[in-house]
C-alpha cells in the first residue's frame, strides 16, 4: 500500500480505510513520517487510541516541521487534553507564523482556561490577519460579549454577518448587539434583515418580538402595537397575547372597536390583566433567547460538518 | 517524501460555543463524544442524519422517503409564500423534505426507522411528515419488523392548515395498527418535541425514551406563562420533568441509547419467536436451587410473629436485588403516563433463559434514604396504573408476567384516595384476572392485604418460606379485634398468615424454600431458589393456551370460601 492510497482515501474521507491504509504499509516502513502521519490523524477521526502516540512520533521524526506538531495539537485537543494540545500548538505557531489555525486554537484554549486576555488578543490577531477565519471571528463576538464590550462585540457581530448576510445568528448578534448599545436604527435594519431570513412564522414572531423592544426602546407605542399584531398574526402559540394586551393599555386603543378581533383573544388570554412593562420587556427578551437557542442548533448547526 | 495535503486541518477548524455552560468546545472533542458537551453534559441537538448514523449500523440505511415531495394544499401565504419557505428550507436540507423513512438494523437487528428534521421548518409536521411516519409504520406492519420513530419537532405546520391537522390522526391510526398486531414501536423524543407531534403518534410508542433535558410538552411554557400568569417550576417539560410525572419510560445519556434500542429489539425478538412456538418452555433455563414445596408438613413453621419480624427484615431482597440474582438481563420501565412514576413499585424487560417477560414488583428500598424515595414500598395509585400499563404491554407481545410482591401495604393517604386507590387496586385485579399470558406470582416479605393482591390475581402464586400474606397487619388486627396493639403475635397466629398454613387453605400453590436463616442472610441462595421456582412454574403455564389459563385461573381463585371447595383448618391448640 502506498502513501498516495492511502492519502487518497482520507481526503475522500473514508477514515477507517485510509487508516488500515497507512497501517499496513506502516508494517514495513515504521518510521514513515507520511504514514505515521496519515494513520494518526485518520485515527484521530475514527477514535483511534493509537492515534496520539503515532503523532508524538511523527513530531519526534519531523521536530521542526510545524504540521507535524499542528496535527499532535489537534490529536491533544480532541482527547480533552487542552494544555498539551496548546503546547502543541505553540510549538506550530512557533515554527510556522502563518498557521492561522494554530492561533485560533490557542486563543480558544487560552481563553477556555482563562487567560482571557491572551485569548481574546490571539483572536483579534487571527481574525484580523486571516479575513476568512470566520471561527475566530465568531468566538470573538461571544467572547467580547462575556466581557461585557458590547461595542466590540457588535463590531466583530458586524463582520461575520457582512461575510455571510444568510447567516441568522450572525444577523441576530448584530440586531441584539445594536439594541444593546443603544443604536436603535440599526437594530430595527437587523431585524428586518432577520425576519427575511428565518424560516417559517415560528421564528418570524420571535424576531418581530425583537423589533416591538426595538419600538418600545423609542418609546413609539403605536409602532410596537403595529408589530406586535403583525406576529399576532401568525402567532398560533399565543406569545403575543400579553404584548398586545400592555401595549392596548398604553396607546389607548379600544380592543372592541379598534383592533383585530385576535386581539379581544389575546386579552382573555392574558386574563383580563394587561402585564406591565417590565414583564414584557422580560417575555420579548426570553424571545430573543428562544430564537437564539433555536437557531444555535440549526444554522451554525451541530451536527453539520464545519466548513474549514 | 510525499506529503499529505494537511490532514485533519480543515475539519478541526471550528470550535463549539456551548449554550449550556458557555465553554468553548473543540468540535472534533465535541463530534467523538456524540455532540455532548463534554463540560457539562449538555446534548447539543442533532441532525437527524448525524442521529441516524449514531443510532444504525454502518451501510445499513436503507432509505425510502426520496420520493416524498411537500404539497402546498392551501396555497398558503404569510409573509411569504409557503412554496417559498419550502424552497429556501429545502436548499439547506439535511434530509429531503425534512422527513426520513427506510429500513436499518442496530447491531444486525432489523428495524424500520423515520424521523424529523427540526432543522428543517422547526420540524413541524406538515403532509410529508405525516406521510414518512405513517407509510414507515404500514412498512413495519406489513413486515412485522419493530419500528423507531426520531422526533424532534415544533408541532404542528401552520401552513398546511387543518391538512396538518389531520396528519395527528392519520400518524396515530397508523401506529395504532401496530399496537393491535403487536409491534414494537419505540418513541425518541428529542429536543424539541411539542404540539401537534407530542399529541400524536410521538407519546403513544409501547416505549418512549428521551435525552437529558430534552423539552417535551403540548403548549410552550411561555404560552402558559402569559396565560396562567404564574411562574413554572424550574425544569419544567424537560425529559426530567415528564418521567417524574410518570409521562416516558427512559431517560438516557446519548451514549446508551443506542445500546437500550438494541435490548429492547433482542427482548422482543426474543417473545416474538416464543409467541410463534406451542410451549416455549425450552427457552427456560437450567437451575440449581431447591425445590418448590407443596407440602404444608414438609415446612418447619416458625411461629408467625417471628416470620413476620423475618418478613421485614431490611436486608432481604427486593425485586430490584432479584433482578440481579434472579434474571439474566433487566431493562427497567417507568411511568403511568398518566400523573407520577411511583417507584414503589417497579417493572421491566427480564430474561429468564431465552425467555422474554415482563417482570413487575414492590421495592421497599434498604436504607431510609431510598425507603422514603420509595414511599416504604407503599404504592400510590400511580404504581398499581404503571403495573397495569406494563402488564398490557406483556400482553400485547405474549410475554409471561412474574410478579414480587413486598409491601407492607398499599399507601394509607389523602392523595391516593383523591387519584383513586380503590379503583387502581380494583383495576389491576381485574386486568390481571384476564390477562391472555402465563402470570406467577412470588410473595417474597411482607403480603400486605389489598395492596399485595392488585399484583397477584395470577395463575400460580408462591410465596417465600419467610414471609407473610395477610388481609390486615397483625397490629392492625390485634387493635381492632384483640383490642390491644401489643396482642400482635397473637393475631399473627391467628389470621394464619404464614407459608403452611396458606399452603394448606389453597391460597399459595408452592413455597419457596429459603436459607436457614432466613434470605436475608443470603441473598444468593434465596435467589436461586426463586429463579428455580420461577422456572419450574412458568414451565408448567407456558405450553397452555390463553383460553386455559383464563378458564384455570378463574377456578383458581372462584374455589375460595364456597362451600365443600375450600379447605378449612384445624383449630390452634394453646
Amino acid at each position: 500500500m502506498t502513501v498516495d492510497q492511502a492519502r487518497s482515501l482520507f481526503e475522500a474521507g473514508d477514515y477507517s480505510a485510509a487508516r488500515e491504509a497507512a497501517s499496513e504499509g506502516l508494517r514495513s516502513a515504521p518510521d514513515d513520517v507520511e504514514l505515521l502521519r496519515i494513520a494518526g490523524c485518520a485515527g484521530v477521526e475514527t477514535g483511534s487510541p493509537e492515534s496520539l502516540d503515532q503523532l508524538r512520533r511523527v513530531t519526534e521524526l519531523a521536530p521542526d516541521d510545524a504540521r507535524s506538531w499542528h496535527d499532535l495539537g489537534d490529536a491533544l485537543a480532541t482527547d480533552g487534553r487542552a494544555e498539551e494540545a496548546s503546547d502543541a500548538f505553540r510549538k506550530a505557531l512557533d515554527l510556522d507564523p502563518s498557521d492561522e489555525l494554530a492561533m485560533t486554537h490557542l486563543g480558544h484554549s487560552a481563553f477556555q482556561s482563562g487567560k482571557v486576555d491572551e485569548g481574546v488578543k490571539l483572536l483579534e490577531q487571527a481574525a484580523e490577519r486571516f479575513t476568512g477565519n470566520s471561527t475566530a471571528a465568531i468566538s470573538l463576538v461571544d467572547m467580547y460579549r462575556s466581557l461585557g464590550q458590547n461595542e466590540e462585540a457588535l463590531a466583530a457581530a458586524v463582520k461575520v454577518a457582512d461575510a455571510d448576510p444568510d447567516d441568522r445568528l450572525s444577523a441576530l448578534d448584530v440586531a441584539e448587539l445594536s439594541l444593546e448599545n443603544g443604536k436603535l436604527d440599526e437594530a430595527a435594519a437587523a431585524f428586518d434583515r432577520l425576519r427575511e431570513i428565518v424560516e417559517g412564522p415560528e421564528q418570524e414572531v420571535w424576531v418581530l418580538h425583537g423589533a416591538v423592544l426595538v419600538a418600545l426602546e423609542r418609546d413609539d407605542a403605536p409602532r410596537a402595537l403595529e408589530l406586535a399584531r403583525d406576529a399576532l398574526a401568525i402567532d398560533t402559540m399565543g406569545r403575543t397575547a400579553g404584548v398586545i394586551g400592555h401595549l392596548e393599555v398604553v396607546t389607548g386603543v379600544d380592543p372592541a372597536m379598534d383592533a383585530p378581533r385576535d386581539a379581544s383573544a389575546a386579552h382573555t388570554a392574558a386574563q383580563g390583566v394587561p402585564p406591565t412593562r417590565q414583564e414584557v420587556d422580560q417575555a420579548l427578551r426570553e424571545s430573543l433567547r428562544d430564537l437564539r437557542l433555536f437557531q444555535a442548533g440549526d444554522s451554525r448547526s451541530i451536527g453539520a460538518e464545519p466548513v474549514g | 517524501m510525499a506529503e499529505v495535503a494537511a490532514p485533519g486541518r480543515a475539519a478541526s477548524a471550528e470550535w463549539r460555543r456551548c449554550p449550556s455552560c458557555e465553554s468553548f468546545v473543540y468540535y472534533k472533542r465535541l463530534k467523538r463524544n456524540l455532540h455532548v458537551c463534554p463540560e457539562c453534559n449538555h446534548h447539543f441537538r442533532l441532525r437527524l442524519r448525524d442521529r441516524l448514523d449514531q443510532l444504525t449500523d454502518e451501510g445499513s440505511l436503507e432509505e425510502l422517503s426520496g420520493d416524498l415531495e411537500q404539497i402546498d394544499a392551501l396555497a398558503f401565504s404569510d409573509s411569504k409564500p409557503y412554496t417559498q419557505r419550502i424552497a429556501a428550507a429545502d436548499k439547506k436540507a439535511d434530509v429531503k423534505s425534512g422527513a426520513f423513512y427506510g429500513k436499518a438494523t442496530v447491531d444486525g437487528h432489523p428495524l424500520i426507522v423515520a424521523g424529523i428534521d427540526f432543522s428543517y421548518i422547526g420540524g413541524s409536521m406538515g403532509s410529508v411528515v405525516g406521510e414518512a411516519i405513517t407509510r414507515a409504520a404500514e412498512l413495519a406492519l406489513e413486515t412485522r419488523t419493530p419500528l423507531l420513530v426520531i422526533s424532534a419537532s415544533g408541532g404542528a405546520r401552520m401552513q398546511e392548515g387543518c391538512v396538518s391537522l389531520m396528519q395527528m390522526v392519520k400518524t396515530s391510526q397508523a401506529v395504532g395498527r401496530l399496537n393491535e398486531e403487536g409491534i414494537l414501536y419505540i418513541s425518541l423524543l428529542t429536543d424539541p418535541t411539542y404540539g401537534g407531534v407530542s399529541a400524536s403518534y410521538a407519546t403513544l410508542g409501547d416505549v418512549l425514551i428521551a435525552e437529558p433535558k430534552a423539552h417535551i410538552g403540548f403548549a410552550g411554557p411561555t404560552v402558559i406563562e402569559q396565560t396562567i400568569r404564574q411562574t413554572l417550576p424550574t425544569g419544567f417539560q424537560t425529559a426530567g420533568f415528564l418521567m417524574d410525572h410518570g409521562m416516558l419510560d427512559l431517560v438516557e445519556k446519548r451514549e446508551n441509547i443506542r445500546r437500550t434500542i438494541r435490548n429492547m429489539l433482542e427482548f422482543h425478538e426474543r417473545a416474538e419467536a416464543a409467541r410463534g412456538e406451542a410451549d416455549s418452555s425450552g427457552r427456560l433455563p437450567e437451575t440449581q436451587g431447591a425445590e418448590l414445596v407443596s407440602d404444608p408438613a414438609a415446612i418447619a413453621g416458625r411461629p408467625a410473629w417471628e416470620v413476620v419480624q423475618m418478613a421485614r427484615e431490611l436486608e432481604r431482597p427486593h425485586t430490584l436485588e432479584y433482578t440481579g440474582l434472579v434474571f439474566d438481563d433487566f431493562l427497567e420501565l417507568h411511568g403511568d403516563r398518566m400523573f407520577e412514576e411511583d417507584s414503589a413499585i417497579v417493572g421491566g424487560l427480564a430474561r429468564l433463559g431465552e425467555l422474554s417477560l415482563m417482570l413487575i414488583g414492590h421495592q421497599k428500598g434498604s436504607n431510609t434514604g431510598e425507603m422514603m424515595e420509595r414511599n416504604f414500598g407503599m404504592p400510590e395509585p400511580e404504581g398499581y396504573r404503571k403495573g397495569m400499563r406494563l402488564m398490557r404491554y406483556a400482553a400485547k407481545f405474549g410475554m409471561p408476567i412474574v410478579t414480587l410482591v413486598d409491601t407492607a401495604g398499599a399507601y394509607p393517604g389523602l392523595g391516593a384516595e383523591e387519584r383513586g386507590q380503590s379503583n387502581a387496586i380494583a383495576e389491576s385485579i381485574l386486568l390481571m384476572s384476564r390477562l391472555p399470558v402465563p402470570t406467577v406470582t412470588v410473595v417474597t416479605g411482607e403480603g400486605g392485604s389489598g395492596g399485595a393482591l392488585a399484583l397477584a390475581a395470577t395463575d400460580r402464586v408462591l410465596m417465600l418460606e419467610n414471609s407473610y400474606y395477610s388481609v390486615i397487619s397483625p397490629e392492625g388486627c390485634a387493635t381492632i379485634l384483640f383490642k390491644d396493639a401489643a396482642s400482635a403475635p397473637r393475631a399473627a397466629a391467628a389470621l394464619r398468615i404464614t407459608a403452611p398454613d396458606l399452603l394448606a387453605l389453597g391460597v399459595m400453590d408452592a413455597v419457596v424454600p429459603e436459607p436457614a436463616d432466613g434470605a436475608h442472610t443470603d441473598a444468593a441462595t434465596a435467589g436461586a431458589n426463586l429463579k428455580t421456582a420461577l422456572v419450574t412454574t412458568l414451565g408448567e403455564l407456558l405450553g397452555k393456551s390463553p383460553d386455559e389459563l383464563l378458564e384455570q385461573r378463574y377456578e383458581r381463585f372462584r374455589k375460595f370460601g364456597a362451600p365443600g371447595r375450600q379447605p378449612v383448618l384445624a383449630p390452634i391448640e394453646d
